[in-house]
């Protein structure tokens, strides 16, 4: 190993604690994630997932099998309990798929942060409830199909935008805030560091990007190179926030045009003109936005 | 931080429903407490939150934002070690309902207290044992209590039971709401050292926990050969088999709280004046303190009526029932639910499977009658109706099977 | 009654977890041409399976456990990983 890849691997504390290759579907970036999360964090942790693409399934690590209601709620009890009996040592994380955070569990997840609970909560944001089948969710993008978002004459896939979860869990003050994804590597280490020590003070959120080739109908090879482009189309800006102050880790000064990600996934296939238009105004809103709200 | 008070005698306390459940548990010195209000039963959680804010109280209070999550909240902070409570009614219990499912099926001792209230669908607030009742295949271990004395005396026990690894399951002790939950008695409340000699055993038992030091993996273990379903089926059967063994430990628990605190509640059942009795009423919860003033005012008058007061409610103590209206000629059920598809009350319909799975005869004379819905008040005439018609029923009269007793003409 | 776990409830404790073989999922795999490796150790950081390791200066893929997802092709900076049909020698 050398250059980047040696650096990246000099933030690794622990061996691989995953199982060698879990149930995962062939080239999922979620798998590669939970590697690494674990490899960064170490063996004292508490792990919680609900049903669903939760590849911490296969791991050696303690672990509570959650409801996809109350997740949140879930790892609060346990966070309680270990603070009165003085283990703050000890980690709660949990890695969570976009629809148990953004919709089914979200009540509990909001409500966790406000209280400032001292959990580390991973969302897999893979834009779809893809291991019941790619149903649509909440952050599910605009236009795109699903097995419950269908393209015909009455509607062209899913209506709404996406609930953007990273904003609505930094306005509830929470310690830590980060986008991140596979295809910068590196950042997504850093940043689960950060939230390894944001944790002592409160929530740390980090919403994941994982593409998902089975659900975005694409090559299974490219949903790195997905995650990459993502973020250099400003589809998927990566910052972070610590203590409400956000800032962008990753600048894209020449954003690559969306068509180059769209054209990777079939669920975008039916797209015309005037969606792709419309796809990027949202995408143009959420990054002005950012951009209003970045202290750098 | 304040320690806790140390009380060192019992103390007479006039309180409501609510306040011994809160002194109940204040005194069984939980870990993890989280509240959620609901009426009626939120001066629970209002009363743990003060004393834990005023240092009395030595725990965790998370004030949750919905009965899940008070679910959620007591599962994982019991399955990593801690002792737990939560309170709810109707509504709130229905919104756990995953949550119930699910600690009773990973075998996690909650403990937790249900004042009975109307369902959702009409919109009542008002007691009726609906919600209860609707939980009964969770896979928990539910007593129903007659009064306040009794409510904080059950909470007590429920963690000598849900806690004791013979068992491990989670526990509810149900009330009736507004009856009980807002009625003010004198109450004897226990000095903690009693309470902490008679949950000392508990310290001894081990149970497995979750924590990073020697890490537990959850599901079906891998050496069921064939698949799942074989496991599941195992652990199935052991759930099950769990809460038979309840009943036998209810009767002990009870015995030994009454050999510290001088109060005993039978156990399972209380059989009130049936060993001579020639018709018994059957009933669960705060009717059963009526239920036995008109059972006496019959006696008086030379009726042979008797009452049987059902605390258990899950698992069903069918044995003990059986063996009390063994050579009965007449019983009369009174429930204050509806078993929708049955069309009668739920005591009655489990009493008349009780029954049966017993091998008493199916010709026994066994009346329902169905009150005291959304706060109406079983009143003593309705009692006495009820004794009447199940000493018709007995003697070979024709009475409806099922009656109604607000619906009366 | 014959039971075949010792627990009451359905969990237990966690020992090494090795993983199920996955050769069976796979109709491409990896080869890796090492006079074009450099070494740089992306593959290996990036195979979702974890996989691939270095040993003795030499970058390995245990096929056992992959998934023949082609990542690892996909990334290398060197394109020195090429994934071929599973029938192929
Ligand atoms: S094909 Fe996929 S699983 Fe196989 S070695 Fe390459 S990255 Fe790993
Ligand atoms: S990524 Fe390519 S060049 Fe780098 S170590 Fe792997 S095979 Fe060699």
């Amino acid at each position: 190993m050398k250059g980047v890849a040696k650096r990246i691997a000099s933030h690794f504390q622990e061996e691989d604690l995953l199982s060698a290759a879990t149930g995962m579907c062939p080239g999922c970036p979620a798998e590669l994630a939970a590697r690494v999360l674990f490899k960064v964090l170490g063996k004292n942790v508490i792990t919680f997932r609900t049903p669903g693409c939760q590849p911490i399934f296969m791991t050696r690590l303690a672990g509570i099998p959650c409801l996809m209601t109350n997740i949140a709620s879930s790892m609060t009890g346990a966070r309680r309990y270990l603070h009165k009996i003085g283990r703050d040592d000890v980690t709660c994380v949990a890695f969570v798929g976009d629809g148990a955070t953004a919709d089914v569990g979200f009540q509990p997840l909001s409500a966790a942060a406000a209280r400032g609970e001292q959990l580390l909560y991973i969302c897999n944001d893979n834009e779809a409830y893809m291991n019941t089948g790619v149903q649509s969710s909440s952050a599910t993008p605009q236009g795109s199909w699903t097995s419950t978002t269908w393209v015909g004459d009455s509607h062209r896939g899913k209506g709404n935008e996406v609930k953007y979860m990273p904003l609505i869990m930094l306005m509830h003050g929470v310690s830590y805030v980060a986008t991140a994804t596979m295809g910068y590597y590196e950042d997504y280490v850093l940043k689960v560091e950060k939230a390894k020590e944001a944790v002592k003070h409160g929530m740390a959120y980090i919403h994941l990007h994982t593409p998902c080739s089975i659900g975005w109908r694409a090559p299974q090879e490219k949903s790195i190179e997905m995650s990459r482009l993502a973020v250099q189309t400003n589809y998927f800006p990566l910052w972070e926030a610590e203590d409400g102050k956000l800032k962008f880790t990753k600048r894209i000064k020449k954003p690559t045009s969306l068509n180059e990600l769209i054209k990777l996934q079939k669920r975008f296939s039916h797209i015309n003109d005037q969606e792709l238009d419309r796809l990027k105004q949202t995408i143009d809103k959420r990054l002005a936005l950012l951009e209003n709200l970045a202290v750098e | 931080m304040n320690k806790p008070a140390v009380e060192t005698k019992p103390n007479i306390e006039v309180c409501d429903g609510n306040k011994a459940v809160a002194h109940a548990v204040r005194l069984s010195r939980p870990d993890v407490v989280a509240v959620y209000p609901i009426t009626p039963q939120s001066a629970v959680g209002e009363w743990l939150s003060r004393w834990n804010d005023e240092g009395t109280l030595n725990a965790e209070v998370v004030r949750v934002e919905g009965e899940n999550s008070s679910m959620g909240v007591c599962c994982s902070a019991s399955l990593t070690g801690g002792r737990v409570f939560t309170g709810t009614s109707s509504w709130g219990l229905l919104f756990m309902m995953d949550g119930l499912h699910y600690a009773a099926g990973y075998r996690i001792p909650v403990v937790m207290t249900n004042a009975n209230r109307e369902t959702p669908g009409i919109f009542t607030i008002g007691n009726s044992s609906q919600d209860m009742w609707s939980v009964r295949d969770a896979g928990w271990i539910q007593v129903n209590v007659e009064d306040n004395q009794e409510i904080l005396d059950a909470v007590i026990m429920a963690y000598r039971i849900a806690e004791d690894t013979d068992i491990l399951l989670p526990m509810m002790v149900c009330y009736d709401g507004f009856y009980l939950s807002y009625r003010k008695d004198p109450l004897e409340i226990p000095a903690q050292d009693d309470v902490d000699a008679f949950l000392a055993p508990l310290k001894q038992s081990k149970r497995n926990i979750v924590t990073p030091d020697d890490p537990m993996v959850f599901g079906i273990p891998s050496f069921f050969p064939k698949d799942q379903g074989e496991g599941c089926t195992e652990f199935r059967y052991k759930h099950s088999a769990a809460l038979e063994r309840v009943k036998d430990k209810i009767d002990t628990v009870d015995k030994d709280f009454e050999a510290i605190f001088g109060r005993s509640y039978a156990g399972q059942i209380e059989a009130y004046r049936t060993d001579d009795a020639d018709i018994v009423l059957v009933a669960t919860g705060s009717v059963c303190g009526t239920a036995k003033v008109v059972v006496d005012k019959m006696r008086d008058d030379g009726v042979k009526v008797g009452l049987i007061k059902v605390r258990l409610l899950r698992p069903f103590p069918k044995e003990k029932i059986a063996k009390v209206l063994e050579g009965k000629k007449g019983i009369g059920v009174i429930d204050r639910s509806v078993c929708f598809g049955y069309h009668c009350g739920h005591l009655y319909m489990e009493l008349k499977s009780a029954l049966a799975l017993e091998g008493l005869p199916t010709t026994l004379p066994t009346l329902n009658f169905i009150g005291g819905l959304a706060n109406l008040d079983i009143t003593v005439e309705q009692v006495e109706t009820t004794i009447n018609l199940t000493l018709a029923a007995s003697k070979g009269e024709t009475v409806e099977e099922v009656t109604w007793l607000s619906l009366e003409e | 009654m014959k039971f075949r776990c010792d627990q009451e409830n359905s969990w237990f404790r966690a020992g090494p977890v090795l993983g199920q073989p996955v050769n069976e999922w796979r109709y491409v795999r990896p080869i890796i041409k090492l006079s074009k490796c450099n070494n740089c150790g992306w593959c290996e950081l990036y195979c979702p399976t974890g996989c691939i390791s270095e040993e003795d200066d030499e970058v390995v893929i245990h096929l056992d456990y992959c998934k023949g997802c082609g990542i690892c092709a996909n990334e290398c900076p060197k394109d020195a990983i090429t994934m071929i049909d599973e029938e192929e020698e």
